[in-house]
């Protein structure tokens, strides 16, 4: 019998206690102390309401939206690596205690912060506070990000179709059962819950197949050959939708793919909870070292790159800024919607670190958490349902990858229109759709083809986090000027920012160190990179160099991009606090830096 | 007063159906934006030559037209459509 202490159920537990009890104590006290949100001070929703984007909405319904806004393969997939690097201890706590102290802060102020200034998002905000070059820094780092973010997640969807033969089958469906939905709904006008029934029976069907028929098997095309077929599969998937109309396929794609979305998370967290009953156990080590296993990275500062979403995205204050802020009702709705769909999202995080920590066999990668979803349900449901729920998990993986990728890929493509929208020449053929949505593909799948997945994802987390940073920091220097307490997010913002650039240029310091010796792979992983340019005859040296030079580039970049942005924002936050007189200038006549303005 | 099974439904609106509505509002305000455009261009200082079925079309129209022009005339960030990725 596994001891109660062994088995994941009292640590998921313990998160959902302390995540209760901050929300009740120590977000209330810092939404009363520092915003003091007035029920009667009208919202951008009932200011501006023109029944597209601002207009006011049930503080429950946009709480579900929030949440289904925040939660997608981040939060599954860092702590999936994170345990496998260091140990599951130091994930846990990096989960539990950076929500708690940075995560719901950052999501909800980020939205009051909305809010509070007519409903407008991150950009103009930037812009209106910091100045003109913040907001430019802004926009270039977002070309970076989309980039990291296509070639992370493109890689994890491939690996898991290649990994768990089969799965492609359930995403075949649940496209198919997406186009059928949105031409019954948006042409025959049929009422969407017939239809929602007519097109989960198609998923179903997928389902089916997927089970029945596990074919093409795992590496029918070598290891190295199979993820990159798969990997172009997903990027031709990925290129379609991105470019077809949203309500062709995007929007019901979504729809339909959150019901086993939300089934799946809620099925891991039950069987975690009675994992005591069931009798399984961790397999991985509380604490690995403070060198992580298989890369080598050093806890600090990777571990808070590794696990982004589940403990704090700086990708929730776009989307906390953007949508949501107008719509809020009230402003006492904000810390529900915001910090409250911040706290469960992380136990989605806990869910995914109960998954991996019950996984005997390392080195998996995000399949890890398929393995070990199944591995807890199977244990509560039955051990002949094994293989059913392995599909079931895998089909999970894909939904949460491809529902947030086409949207990545159609924003990056908007980008680039809006970049090249005012210049002349031949470069205006980067506004195309078909070209700007092409680029991306290629550059990303050029990304994936050099197996450094474990190196992209924390250049990808590290750009993540920064924005956290970058919108903490941002919180502080709008409750600066308005004369708040501004610690709360000030502290949080500084820490995330020196991690986070700490980590990327650590980051990119290995990709140059490697590229003076590129005999041995970065990783095991890419041996089987190595492995198949020798197979092809091709030697790796200067292929490998070339790619480690670039990835370094990259890295300087965002270094000396998040540097710049970071300066700009303390610049603003010391000009504002002597506006307001909490420091005046020792001695002499001071020449004034006037905030929002760039010298 | 909402009961809890009142807020659960409303939560698993939000959850699935509200990303639809949100975005076809949208959608239906831009085809509607650009249906208008056509016909009151020179409203915003675009000339076009009034037709007779904006005349006709006006009555309709009218109580749109405000909210219209605000919107067409805002100034357009492409960093307010990434909250939209989702």
């Amino acid at each position: 019998m596994v001891s109660i202490l062994a088995t994941p159920a009292p640590y998921v537990l313990l998160g959902l206690v302390l995540y209760y009890i901050a929300y009740r104590l120590y977000s209330r006290w810092i939404d009363k102390r520092v915003w003091d949100p007035d029920p009667k001070r009208p919202t951008p929703a009932t200011m501006y309401m023109d029944g597209v984007e601002y207009f006011p909405v049930n503080r429950y319904v946009l709480y579900g939206f929030q949440f289904k806004s925040v939660a997608a393969l981040g939060p599954i997939v860092g702590p999936v690596l994170a345990v496998q690097y260091w140990g599951w201890l130091p994930s846990l706590l990096w989960i539990i205690i950076g929500v708690i102290f940075i995560g719901w802060a950052q999501d909800y102020s980020a939205m009051m912060l909305s809010v509070r200034n007519e409903g407008r998002s991150f950009g103009p905000i930037t812009y209106n506070l910091v100045g003109r070059r913040a907001r430019s820094i802004l926009l270039s780092y977002l070309f970076i990000y989309f980039w990291l973010l296509t070639g992370a997640f493109v890689y994890i969807l491939a690996t898991a179709a290649n990994g768990f033969a089969g799965t492609f089958y359930t995403i075949f469906g649940t496209l198919l059962g997406g186009v059928l939905l949105g031409q019954l709904v948006f042409k025959a006008r049929w009422n969407i819950f017939y239809a929602t029934i007519l097109a989960l029976i198609v998923v179903v069907i997928g389902y089916v197949i997927g089970y029945l028929v596990p074919f093409p098997p795992s590496n029918f095309l070598g290891t190295y050959g199979s993820i990159m077929f798969w990997a172009i599969i997903f990027a031709i998937i990925l290129g379609i939708a991105a470019i077809v109309p949203l309500p062709t396929l995007i929007l019901p794609f979504n729809y339909l793919a959150f019901f086993p979305a939300i089934t799946s998370v809620a099925l891991v967290i039950l069987s975690a909870l009675l994992s005591p009953l069931t009798g399984i156990g961790f397999t991985k080590s509380a604490y690995v070292g403070f060198t992580a296993s298989f890369t080598g990275f050093p806890l600090w500062p990777l571990l808070f790159v590794t696990i982004a979403c589940g403990a704090i995205s700086g990708w929730h204050s776009l989307v906390s800024s953007g949508t949501t802020s107008k719509q809020v009702e009230s402003e006492i709705d904000a810390l529900p919607v915001g910090g409250g769909a911040m706290f469960t999202e992380s136990i989605v995080a806990l869910s995914s670190f109960a998954a991996i920590s019950v996984v005997a066999v390392t080195a998996l990668g995000a399949n890890g958490y398929v393995i070990g979803a199944a591995t807890l349900a199977s244990g509560l449901f039955g051990k002949t349902l094994y293989n059913a729920f392995v599909l079931f998990f895998g089909a999970f993986l894909l939904f949460m990858g491809v529902t947030v990728e086409q949207l990545v890929i159609r924003y990056w493509r908007l980008v680039l229109a809006d970049f090249v929208e005012e210049r002349k020449g031949a470069i205006k053929i980067l506004g195309n759709k078909y070209v700007a949505t092409i680029i991306v593909l290629v550059l990303s799948l050029a990304l994936i083809a050099t197996f450094t997945f474990d190196y992209i994802w924390e250049y990808f987390g590290g750009t993540n986090q920064l924005f956290a940073g970058f919108a903490l920091l941002l919180v502080a220097t709008y409750l600066t000027k308005v004369k708040k307490p501004s610690w709360y997010t000030l502290i949080p913002g500084s820490f995330m920012l020196v991690t986070t650039i700490s980590a990327i240029a650590y980051t990119a310091y290995l990709f140059i160190m490697h590229s003076f010796n590129t005999a041995k792979p970065l990783t095991a992983l890419q041996q089987l990179f190595y492995t198949y340019l020798t197979s092809i005859g091709v030697t790796p040296y200067p292929i490998v160099a070339t790619f480690d030079v670039i990835a370094f580039i990259v890295g300087v970049a965002l270094v000396v991009l998040s540097t710049a942005m970071g300066y700009y924002l303390y610049k603003s936050i010391v000009a504002y606090r002597r506006e307001a007189g909490v420091t005046q200038p020792i001695g002499g006549k001071t020449t004034m830096f006037k905030p929002g303005e760039d010298k | 007063m909402t009961t809890f099974l009142q807020k659960v439904k409303l939560f698993l609106y939000g959850a699935f159906l509200f990303e639809l509505e949100t975005q076809l509002r949208k959608l239906k305000a831009t085809y509607e934006r650009t249906f208008m455009l056509l016909l009151y261009a020179d409203m915003l200082g675009v000339p076009v030559i009034t037709n007779y079925y904006s005349f006709r079309l006006l009555p309709y129209i009218i109580n749109q037209l405000e909210p219209w022009r605000k919107e067409i005339l805002k100034e357009f960030d492409i960093l307010e459509a990434v909250s939209d990725i989702h």
